[in-house]
């Protein structure tokens, strides 16, 4: 077991140093210059002088070789330095500090949510024949396609500005107010979770279905259990495995693209960093956001891999 | 926001939990699947005889009859904040969705799916690098990928296509990869080769047949993705880039108009939704049409 | 499923919806109506719903409409301005125009910044000597680069001497860049979070909001009655408005054209709007069609103001047919109408100028606003009527700024506010360094004499004549096509008293105003 996460996690370091050059690599290739980016700043009608230049341009570290430039940027992220932003000259990792735990909130608390409740509804739907059946696949077909940036708008027509029963959008922290801090996810949370919701109610039946058939399976019913206890034994917990990895696929993606829902409900996290830096072309910005998100891709799918490992011994072979 | 697969497959069970049948299973369409293909022939029929079939200009302003009503006289769909005709945009906006989503699809098609049959068949080092480049892909949550190419390339559709094939690739190479692997261990593959087939001929003879259908059913299933990431996209104002119309920014700009002419959010808000179901309702009856023996899994 | 997997499951479920239930009725209702009785309330805390992150400041520079605001609460400089758009003593107790070129400014007593340090004529001295230096790169430096020196004859008294008269002096020192900060800000990497507002930093959010508490040391405290304004970063304009309309906040910028009717028919909300910055047209004047001055004048007669006022601004805007001169002083028909809305003689002149069939170019205007992409599109439109067929590229704003400053582009549509509400903002919009705001390539030494002969005149005539002629050049060369000036507005609570939406190019700093505003019950 523990050769097996060692291996799979340092797959996974490979994998994000691949990703830093690639991303280093990628902002070289930008045509344009960055020190006149960070002078031009946001409407500085100054003159821009060449000793203004020269000098950001030092100040950035761009004057030296890009090898240089590359292993800095390297050592720098092995102790957690993500570079200054061009914008505001704020360390990035304090930046994306400020924000992570903002988007690891919602998507922590709509993986909850929609977890239970997709795994909830595929079960149920599972056992279910004709109509019924029929019904759930549009109704979560509906719910995959429906964009969450539409969801999110009508949801904040209906129940903020019409119906005022809830906040417009907006952050408050749980020290500052907590009440208003879970007011203000709910939204965010129904708009978001709907999708994710569909999709592991689509896979859990699927899976379901799958397990409900096997040999085994109806090796314990013949032995005379009761059907709701060989569900709960036997089918269930055996057809979570692939639930979970689509799961963690999914929430996985739902790290970069929250920012269609962040923008919404003015909700401050990463995804809206990342938007901003790229209006902004703030490159090191883009750069440290790609970097984490990735970073953090790796270690949910490598969690998974290991869970999957746990539930499935079979899997631990490759 | 699930933006690339709206259902994922599975990644590759152990063989052992096939089940076998025993009676022979007839295929059969679902009535939801003939509905969603006849709404993508629709879809397909506007996208390409746009210039014919749009009552108007779909750039042509007409500040006097800025937000017509739907219904109005001559203005079916209505007009919105610029009085521009907002079926002509639809019409025209379809096109634009079709052809980047399928030029993206297309082309992680073609290249993902060659990948994977060469990952799969070959047992080389070609194997491990290929599937690892696409793991690489895949550590890209996709919006984020696409920012990135905006960022560094400009707006506009080539970019897009680029970037959007780019994210899709690793899920054709992942189908193909996995079908390969079951199939060609299978016996009568193993058959051929002793009698001294060679490797083409196998893959063309035995394998592509059964790679074509996952890969169809993926290529649908992806193009339903892409349309969802695109007006995403359009949304924040990174993708298509105007007064070239596209569903994604009708919808950012019709929410600024939310309260008082909601139509203008909720048209092109349904032409998206209305898309994208369609043809995740069609690559899901193929499925089903394919393998019957996945009866009531629909996934 | 069986009964008892079913009790359990909506058992699940009943609980998060009941929380839900129990949280959206925890929700303050919405504001209760009060019937016109000005009691100040209790509770004089501001929420403030900004269109925007507050940038960290940089001593001097311009960092645009939220830098300005966020330079408004907690910066004051020697001069600021009322709520008329007049220029007031500040920190300076009172000033005195000896010359035009000689200022003498009495501080008041015991002045002292956010911690507390003092404020003395050595502390002004020092600001106003970087500010005039290169390197600060400060949003006053066509003026204060004019700064020979700044004398502190005693603790209290200030005088500035320049090498040459400008009258709208006062004005640059009254701009909220100009604070008077403290030696440790003076530079461009100390952020510049201690000054000496009314307001002053006490906790800021990353992604959030600033809060704000009243600063007791301010010389002018007994007059500030709000205790705290809580600023709030709203980003997306629909989502700003729709803070405001649910109670959430009870002021906000940057108010949305398409949301100036509903707040307008909100009896409990106050609209207030001013035609402030501009919309307009720069041209790259060093090669092809448009170095061409009647060609430029054509576009001028092509474009249909009216048509953007309706479709961009929602009738919110304040169509330009010269250069709009707010502050009304220098507001004559010489100025403001020059052009006149007329495709045909567009036509003509375009024919007269050797291009009786139009000509192709290519527009730039930036995707990242979308009331300039907007004009952009409708420009296109309307130059397409006399033949002139452009394409349009809209590139992202900093890519847009950039353009425009190495001259990358042949015409383009952008907009921005003047630094003062005088015709002493054309100067850095008609000529001199390479910036994004004026036509590259565009330098006529007739019109800068003539510009800087008003800056400089002695009285009131002589600055006449001189901006006179200089509006006679501008309609003569087109260097730039002024289209129109946008309403700007703010919209708040009706419980707020005493804000002002600053006149003309100040609107952007009507900030200062919650200085003298309160919260009524």
């Amino acid at each position: 077991m523990f050769l097996f996460i060692l291996k799979r996690l340092s797959v996974g370091v490979g994998l994000l140093f691949i990703v830093v050059t690639l991303v280093f690599i990628a902002v070289q290739t930008v045509p344009g210059d960055p020190a006149m980016i960070v002078l031009i700043g946001s409407g500085n009608t100054s003159e821009i002088t060449p000793e203004a230049l020269q000098a950001t341009r030092e100040q950035l570290g761009l004057d030296q070789p890009i090898l240089v430039q590359y292993v800095t940027y390297l050592g720098g992220l092995l102790t957690g330095n993500l570079g200054m932003s061009f914008e505001n000259r704020q360390p990035v990792t304090d930046l994306i500090a400020a924000r992570l735990p903002n988007t690891l909130e919602l998507i922590a608390i709509v993986a909850v949510v929609s977890i239970a409740a997709g795994i909830a509804l595929g079960a149920w739907a599972a056992q279910r024949r004709g109509a019924v059946n029929s019904g759930v696949t549009f109704l979560t077909s509906l719910g995959i396609s429906a964009p969450v940036y539409v969801l999110g708008t009508v949801l904040v027509f209906v129940f903020a500005v019409t119906l005022r029963v809830l906040p417009a959008g907006g952050f408050t922290s749980w020290a500052d107010d907590p009440v208003r801090h879970l007011q203000l996810l709910i939204l965010p949370v129904i708009a978001v979770s709907v999708g994710l919701t569909a999709v592991i109610a689509r896979v859990t039946r699927a899976s379901v279905n799958e397990t409900s058939q096997q040999d085994w399976v109806r090796t314990a019913r013949s032995w005379g259990l009761q059907e709701p206890v060989v569900f709960r034994t036997a089918v269930l917990r055996n057809s979570l495995t692939p639930v979970a990895t689509v799961a963690a696929l999914e929430i996985g993606i739902l790290l970069g693209s929250t920012v269609l829902v962040e923008r919404v409900f003015s909700w401050p996290g990463l995804s809206t960093l990342l938007v901003d830096g790229v209006a902004a072309r703030d490159y090191p910005v883009i750069q440290g956001v790609i970097i984490v998100t990735a970073a953090l891709f790796i270690v949910i799918n490598i969690l998974v891999d290991v869970l999957y490992g746990v539930l499935d011994p079979r899997a631990r072979q490759s | 926001m699930t933006a690339t697969t709206p259902a994922t497959e599975q990644p590759t069970k152990p063989a052992t939990t096939q089940t076998i049948r025993t009676r022979p299973v007839r295929r059969r369409l679902s009535v939801m699947t003939i509905i969603a293909g006849a709404v993508v022939v629709i879809l397909a029929l506007m996208a390409i005889f746009a210039p014919l079939i749009s009552p108007f200009d779909p750039i042509a302003q007409d500040p006097a009859i800025r937000f017509t009503p739907p219904g109005s006289d001559g203005h079916i769909l209505g007009t919105d904040q610029y009085g521009r005709d907002i079926l002509s945009r639809l019409i025209y906006g379809a096109r634009v969705e079709l052809l980047t989503a399928l030029s993206a699809t297309l082309i992680a098609a073609i290249i993902g799916t060659t990948i994977g049959l060469i990952a799969g068949y070959f047992d080389t080092a070609v194997r491990s690098i290929s599937m690892r480049a696409m793991d690489v892909l895949l550590t890209f949550p996709p919006l984020i990928l696409a920012l990135f190419a905006v960022t560094l390339y400009g707006q506009g559709m080539v970019t897009l296509i680029a970037a959007l094939a780019l994210l899709f690739t690793p899920a054709f190479a992942r189908v193909a990869f996995a079908q390969v692997l079951s199939v060609r261990s299978l016996e009568y593959v193993e058959a051929a080769k002793l009698y001294g087939a060679k490797s083409p001929t196998i893959l063309a003879k035995v394998i592509l047949p059964n790679v074509a259908g996952p890969t169809v059913v993926r290529f649908t299933l992806t193009i339903a993705a892409a349309i969802l990431l695109e007006s995403g996209l359009s949304y924040l104002g990174l993708g298509i880039v105007p007064p070239e119309p596209s569903w994604g920014s009708m919808v950012a700009e019709g929410q600024r108009y939310m309260s008082t002419d909601p139509f203008v959010l909720l048209i092109p808000a349904a032409a998206v939704v209305i898309s994208v179901l369609a043809f995740a309702v069609l690559g899901d009856g193929i499925r089903q049409w394919l393998d019957p023996r996945s009866g009531r899994n629909a996934r | 499923m069986s009964r008892r997997n079913r009790t359990r499951i909506l058992k699940a479920a009943a609980f998060p919806a009941l929380l839900a239930l129990a949280l959206t009725s925890c929700s303050s209702a919405g504001s209760s109506s009060s019937s016109g009785a000005t009691q100040p309330a209790d509770d004089q805390n501001l929420t403030f719903g900004v269109s925007g992150e507050f940038p960290v400041l940089k001593t001097g520079t311009n960092q645009g409409n939220l830098g300005w605001t966020q330079a408004a609460l907690i910066h004051r400089g020697l001069l600021s301005y009322d709520e008329t758009g007049e220029v007031v003593p500040a920190l300076a107790k009172s000033f005195d125009i000896v010359d035009l070129a000689t200022y003498s400014f009495t501080l008041h007593e015991g002045l002292t910044f956010h911690d507390g340090s003092p404020i003395t004529s050595t502390t002004v001295a020092d600001t106003l000597n970087y500010l005039a230096s290169a390197e600060s790169g400060s949003s006053g430096y066509a003026a204060f680069q004019h700064i020979t020196s700044v004398d502190t004859p005693d603790e209290l008294t200030v005088v500035v001497h320049l090498d040459a008269n400008n009258s709208s002096f006062p004005q640059y020192l009254a701009d909220p860049t100009a604070a008077i900060v403290p030696e440790s800000s003076l530079n461009a990497e100390t952020p510049n979070t201690i000054g000496a507002g009314p307001f002053q930093i006490v906790d800021q959010q990353e992604g959030v909001g600033t809060t704000l508490e009243r600063f007791d040391g301010y010389y002018d405290a007994d007059n500030v009655q709000l205790d705290s304004i809580d600023v709030r970063y709203y980003a997306d304009g629909t989502a700003r408005t729709n803070a405001l309309l649910s109670g959430d906040v009870d002021l906000i910028d940057y108010v949305p054209w398409e949301q100036f009717s509903t707040i307008e028919g909100d009896s409990n909300l106050v609209l207030t709007s001013q035609p402030g910055p501009l919309i307009y047209v720069q041209f790259n004047t060093t090669e092809g069609p448009f170095a061409d001055p009647q060609v430029r004048e054509a576009v001028a007669m092509a474009v249909n103001r009216d048509n953007i006022n309706t479709t961009v601004l929602e009738g919110n805007g304040t169509p330009v047919y010269g250069v709009a001169i707010p502050g009304g002083e220098f507001d004559t028909p010489a100025a403001t109408e020059m052009y006149e809305y007329d495709p045909e003689a567009a036509k003509e002149l375009l024919a007269d100028a050797g291009y009786p069939d139009g000509f192709a170019a290519e527009l730039s205007a930036t995707s990242q606003y979308a009331f300039l992409q907007d004009a952009g599109i409708s420009v296109q439109a309307d130059l397409a009527e006399i033949g002139i067929d452009v394409t349009l590229n809209t590139p992202d704003w900093p890519t847009y700024t950039q353009n425009a400053a190495a001259g990358n582009y042949e015409i383009g549509v952008v907009g921005g506010g003047g630094t003062l509400n005088d015709p002493a903002y054309l100067v850095p919009w008609l000529g001199g360094a390479a910036s994004y705001v004026n036509s590259f390539g565009f330098d006529d030494p007739a019109l800068n004499e003539a510009l800087q002969a008003g800056i400089s005149a002695a009285d009131t005539t002589a600055r006449e004549d001189a901006y006179n002629t200089a509006f006679g050049i501008i309609k003569e060369q087109t260097p730039i096509v002024q289209l129109i000036q946008r309403a700007q507005g703010f919209a708040h609570t009706a419980k707020l008293e005493g804000f002002t939406n600053l006149p003309g190019f100040l609107t952007f700093y009507s900030a200062l105003s919650l200085a003298d505003a309160s919260l009524s019950e």
